[in-house]
């Protein structure tokens, strides 16, 4: 990802917000002119055609120059491009052609995490009318200030379960009782309608409970037939939070506490009994697993802090599993859940 | 008395929900007399989670080994197989039990199972006993009756009060609380 050149600032060379004292001026870059003025802080002016920046509101940006690009097809969920930094001045959506669930709760739950310390996020929204369509169908238009437009003008079915923000784990049962309808329809099976809600619930039972952010946590979720996606068919569920992220909720564990590689974690976290709590517990994730695998061809992946567990999982099989070390560390743990197919 | 789960939803999933169920049961186990038993009755229930069942169930029976509630009956009723097959699941992992009555009157032991079914028949043909009267129908120790019967109170299958014998001292006296039985 191309960064701008850094301003001078004395020794460090890098603009900090509130320590500039005296007036600076960055290069181009990528068709903005960005000028900053005496106060350390700098005002956006777009020189784009489409006029759908958007500012935060104040009307400000933060000095750091850090930039979320997210470009193509599912950026976040595949990671091709590792970024530069989880709390960035601009999110830069703009060439995102296509967004799954993964991708909507997790910007959701940064921009609200870094909006709540102060620091909202610039966002530039998709320059493709049918991306940014589907994101007001998503609900995410609700979070992230901007012109957005109208929704309804997406290629594929309306989102299974818009954005929601639970504030705690109980939210989620008071939806359960409509939600539960909802997916027998879906699946016309009552084993598989349990099955996709209890592996749906365990893993938003583990954010709210252990995550403990105060952001919340986001939920959302697609049904995807493949036919205009291009991607395997099933329910994709998104599920986000800013918390403490699973590696340090494990750390509370003395038994876990000397394991410094995150994505090692991760791993431990499957087998049932490995909590980070005094009780005895630990079972609702590999009962996750299990669940999934018992509706289908089922695909998880947990990314939290500096690691990622991606998940395949198939009935009569063994977990298919890949794990990564990942930079800078991601705050909270975010969750891709593909359930069978729909 | 019968403690309606359903009330909550078709579908209870999280740890949060089991622990305020778990609280307003232990409220109602707080208002029934003595010797009397609690219901609770999972019809209508479509699914419950592990995590919602183990802060519910398991630690309600949790707490009865400890003593809470160990003079009033609970039962489990109603409850579909998946929901039967989540209880044991977490019921056994933290080697407990339970007893769940099927709609053609016969206890189910739900968890730990091992010696426990032919604790209950005894119990249940004993009706009202003391650990020394167990042990002598189950031709066990006096000790290992005291161990099983702890478990079998925990269950809710059996209440337990504290009596004072004839020769004074302290000795406790166990009655059979399941409805059908009792």
């Amino acid at each position: 990802m191309k960064q701008p050149s850094p301003a001078p600032n004395g020794a460090s060379g890098f603009v900090t917000p509130g320590r500039v004292d005296r007036p600076l001026r960055l290069s181009r870059w990528s068709a903005r002119t960005i000028a900053y003025t005496a106060a350390g802080h700098h005002r956006l002016s777009d020189e784009r055609s489409t006029g759908c920046t958007s500012r935060n509101t104040s009307g400000w940006f933060n000095t750091a120059v850090s930039v979320l690009k997210l470009s193509g097809r599912c950026p976040l969920l595949e990671l091709r491009d590792r970024p530069t930094s989880w709390s960035p001045a601009t999110i830069d959506l703009a060439n995102l052609t296509w967004i799954t669930p993964f991708e909507v709760a997790g910007i959701a739950a940064l921009w609200t995490r870094l909006d709540l310390e102060g620091r909202a996020p610039n966002v530039v929204l998709p320059s493709d009318p049918v991306v940014r369509s589907y994101l007001v169908d998503m609900g995410l238009q609700a979070l992230l200030p901007g012109r957005w437009g109208v929704g309804g003008g997406s290629q594929i079915e309306p989102p299974w379960l818009p954005l929601v923000r639970l504030r705690s784990g109980e939210d989620w049962d008071d939806m359960a009782q409509d939600i539960w309808p909802r997916v027998a329809a879906l699946f016309g099976d009552p084993s598989l309608t349990l099955h996709t809600m209890e592996a749906i619930s365990e893993l938003i039972d583990n954010a709210a409970t252990h995550g403990r952010s105060s952001a919340g946590t986001f939920v959302c979720a697609q049904r995807y037939t493949g036919t205009t996606s291009q991607l395997p068919p099933g329910i994709w569920v998104g599920i986000a939070d800013a918390g403490v992220g699973m590696p340090s909720h494990l750390r509370r564990n003395p038994k876990y506490r000397h394991i410094t590689d995150d994505s090692e974690l991760i791993r431990l976290a499957r087998r049932p009994g490995v909590t980070g709590t005094a009780d005895r517990r630990g079972w609702g994730l590999p009962e996750a697993f299990e669940d999934a695998t018992e509706v289908g061809p089922s695909r998880v992946v947990i990314r939290s802090q500096r690691g990622e567990g991606g998940f395949h999982l198939r009935q009569g099989q063994s977990v298919a599993a890949r794990y990564r070390r990942l930079s800078p560390s991601l705050r909270g743990t975010w969750v891709h859940l593909r359930v069978g197919s729909a | 008395m019968r403690y309606e789960v359903a009330r909550w939803s078709v579908f209870l999933a999280t740890r949060e929900r089991g622990r305020r169920v778990r609280e307003e049961i232990e409220q109602r186990l707080a208002e029934l007399p003595v010797g009397d038993t609690l219901v609770l009755d999972f019809n209508g229930v479509e699914g419950i989670t592990v995590s919602f069942g183990d802060e519910c169930v398991a630690k309600l029976v949790l707490g009865r080994m400890a003593g809470d509630f160990a003079d009033r009956g609970l039962v489990i009723a109603g409850a579909n197989e998946d929901v039967r097959e989540t209880l044991d699941a977490v019921l056994s992992r933290r080697k407990l039990a339970a007893i769940s009555m099927s709609p053609t009157r016969e206890a189910h032991v739900l968890g730990m199972c091992e010696w426990l079914p032919a604790t209950i028949d005894a119990a249940m043909i004993l009706r009202s006993f003391s650990a020394s009267d167990l042990a002598n129908r189950l031709g066990i120790t006096p000790q290992a009756a005291n161990n099983r019967l702890k478990v079998l109170v925990a269950s809710g299958a059996v209440a337990r009060e504290r009596v004072v014998p004839e020769g004074g001292g302290k000795e406790f006296s166990y009655t059979v609380v399941i409805p059908e039985f009792a």
